[in-house]
């Protein structure tokens, strides 16, 4: 079912990906701690009053409404996305593409001990992305604006934002295990991520685009929602029971499908 | 004992490209030759075997076990190299042979550390910077370093400079004194010829012949390349062989007898007046040209 050796080679060979985008979303928590204490808040709510901006960048006025209206929305959106489109292609799409994985098929291991090594080290990888960023951000936060932060909020903030990737790392994985060429498996595996998060910003642009919620990933993970405490665990679940499924039909299908080695 | 059995492969990649309806065997310590043009199908038919793609219809088997639906378990009697080499980048030669082994549970590199030797490969080098070469001397060192029962081999020498290749030839010499099963697909008349026991022309993705190069060695046919020094004696012989090949312009006469035939030939030369007389050796590549000239004269 998992192999120790090859996920010790997943680990090497992709380390860098990891530690780079951890270091890039730590950098934004920290910054955000640091610089927009409540009076830098309600200073840039005066100056941007009455403007759609000032709801999208302020919140409700606690560092956690400011946390989760900027970086839950933007940041923390992004930056994983293109990491887990980058990553889930290198899984399988692009050894198969390369031909390099005519060489760890050749050995005595399984096309899902190899899937399902792999399932796991990017979804590992994410965990600890989140679990690195929410230690972070509650020693930044004590460091800069002490009981500043509402520490139950943040952490429910980092397990949506989580599953919310775990949820578009399937995506990606999936499509890496579905198509022979990195090409399209990019096209659909980093499109259609991409495509929600255009639709997303969307939305908040308009109100006559609220429709296209239906059309979005990002509709199941409303910072807004969590932060207020107004029933968010149904949509947790949705998240949780779309990335379990797209996995799973990441690696059957590779399971059975022609490989062009 | 049968080792390697296809029957009735077919893949179909449409426009007349893939591998259809072939049936062959391999028999334990045999050397299999699979001969053809680019294109043909070999390839695919070694993919096939590895259990890397699942045939329209018909069986392949190693070991009796199915390619397809036993493709983990047929792996581990198994060495593979693959016709086009690529290998994990950001690693070195090393390193990578080491991951191989740690993912075959074999851990056991003393063969790896004596072809890395016999091949005089620098190991340390990352993988990224190493010449083709270099890249298929780690890819063959894969194929062999677990000591397995049975090596799939396609084009095993592109890449190799004729040292190197020759040093390929004796590897393999050795591995077939070990009883070693094998099927060598290649384009390279010579090596096929100096290693293989059996072989199968594939074209079109037909096996269109299948030879016993034993028989190929000592046929009783024999060629003989006649040159005369006047045109006197090349018509009085070009009267009794008139089935043969002559050419005129050069007085020279190509006459094929069977060996009953030698004690008549050499006395009904015997008067004549020659500049030289020699056996053309009847190679694989004749035998394949036959075959393949055919079809440009259709």
């Amino acid at each position: 079912m998992f192999s120790i050796r090859y996920f010790s080679y997943l680990v090497k060979s992709n380390f860098k990906f990891l530690a780079a985008f951890t270091l890039v979303l730590c950098a934004f928590l920290i910054v955000m701690c640091n610089v927009f204490t409540p009076e830098t808040i309600s200073g840039i709510s005066n100056t941007t009053k009455g403007t759609i901006a000032s709801n999208i960048l302020t919140g409700n006025g606690t560092l956690i409404g400011f946390m989760s209206n900027s970086f839950y929305a933007l940041m923390a959106i992004i930056f994983p996305m293109v990491y887990s489109i980058v990553v889930a292609n290198r899984m399988i799409a692009e050894p198969v593409d390369r031909g390099s994985m005519a060489s760890f098929l050749s050995t005595p291991m399984s096309r899902h001990k190899l899937t399902i090594t792999s399932a796991l080290y990017l979804i590992l990888s994410l965990m600890v992305m989140w679990g690195v960023a929410t230690i972070v951000g509650i020693t930044a936060a004590n460091a800069f604006q002490p009981d500043a932060l509402d520490v139950d909020t943040f952490l429910m903030l980092n397990l949506g934002v989580f599953l919310y990737h775990f949820a578009i790392s399937s995506i990606s994985f999936c499509s890496s295990c579905i198509f022979n060429t990195s090409k399209n498996s990019l096209l659909i595996g980093g499109g259609l991520p991409l495509m929600f998060f255009v639709i997303s910003l969307f939305i908040k642009l308009s109100d006559s685009l609220e429709f296209l919620e239906y059309f979005t990933l990002n509709t199941l993970f409303n910072p807004s929602n969590i932060v207020n405490n107004s029933g968010y665990s149904q949509e947790f679940m949705i998240m949780a029971l779309i990335g379990i499924i797209l996995y799973i039909i990441g690696i059957i299908w590779f399971e059975r499908k022609d490989l062009p080695l | 004992m049968q080792i390697i059995t296809v029957k009735n492969f077919t893949k179909d990649y449409g426009n007349e490209k893939g591998v259809f309806g072939v049936s062959l065997h391999v028999e334990e310590g045999e050397v299999y030759g699979y001969l053809g043009p680019n294109g043909a199908g070999k390839s695919t038919t070694l993919r096939h075997l590895m259990g890397f793609s699942k045939p329209d219809s018909g069986t392949l088997s190693i070991n009796d076990l199915d390619s397809w639906k036993d493709k983990t378990d047929i792996k581990k009697d198994v060495g593979y190299l693959p016709g086009e080499i690529a290998l994990p980048e950001d690693m070195t030669g090393i390193e990578y042979l080491k991951l191989i082994d740690k993912l075959r549970k074999t851990n056991d590199l003393s063969y790896a550390n004596e072809l890395i030797e016999y091949f005089e490969l620098d190991t340390q080098v990352k993988i990224k910077n190493m010449s083709k070469g270099m890249k298929q001397k780690i890819a063959i060192i894969m194929a062999f370093m677990h000591d397995p029962k049975i090596l799939l081999l396609d084009e095993p020498t592109s890449g190799l400079d004729p040292l190197m290749q020759e040093k390929f030839i004796n590897l393999i010499k050795r591995e077939k004194q070990k009883g070693k099963t094998i099927i060598l697909s290649s384009h390279i008349f010579e090596e096929i010829s100096k290693l293989c026991d059996r072989v199968g022309i594939l074209k079109k993705g037909k096996l269109i012949k299948e030879v016993v190069m034993a028989d190929l060695r000592h046929t009783k046919n024999k060629t003989y390349k006649i040159e005369f020094k006047n045109e006197n004696d090349f018509n009085k012989i070009r009267d009794l062989y008139p089935s043969d090949v002559f050419k005129a312009d050069k007085n020279q006469a190509i006459i094929s007898i069977v060996d009953e035939e030698i004690n008549s030939l050499i006395s009904n030369l015997s008067s004549c007046d020659l500049l030289f007389l020699k056996e053309e050796k009847h190679t694989l590549e004749d035998y394949f040209m036959k075959f393949y000239g055919d079809e440009e004269n259709v």
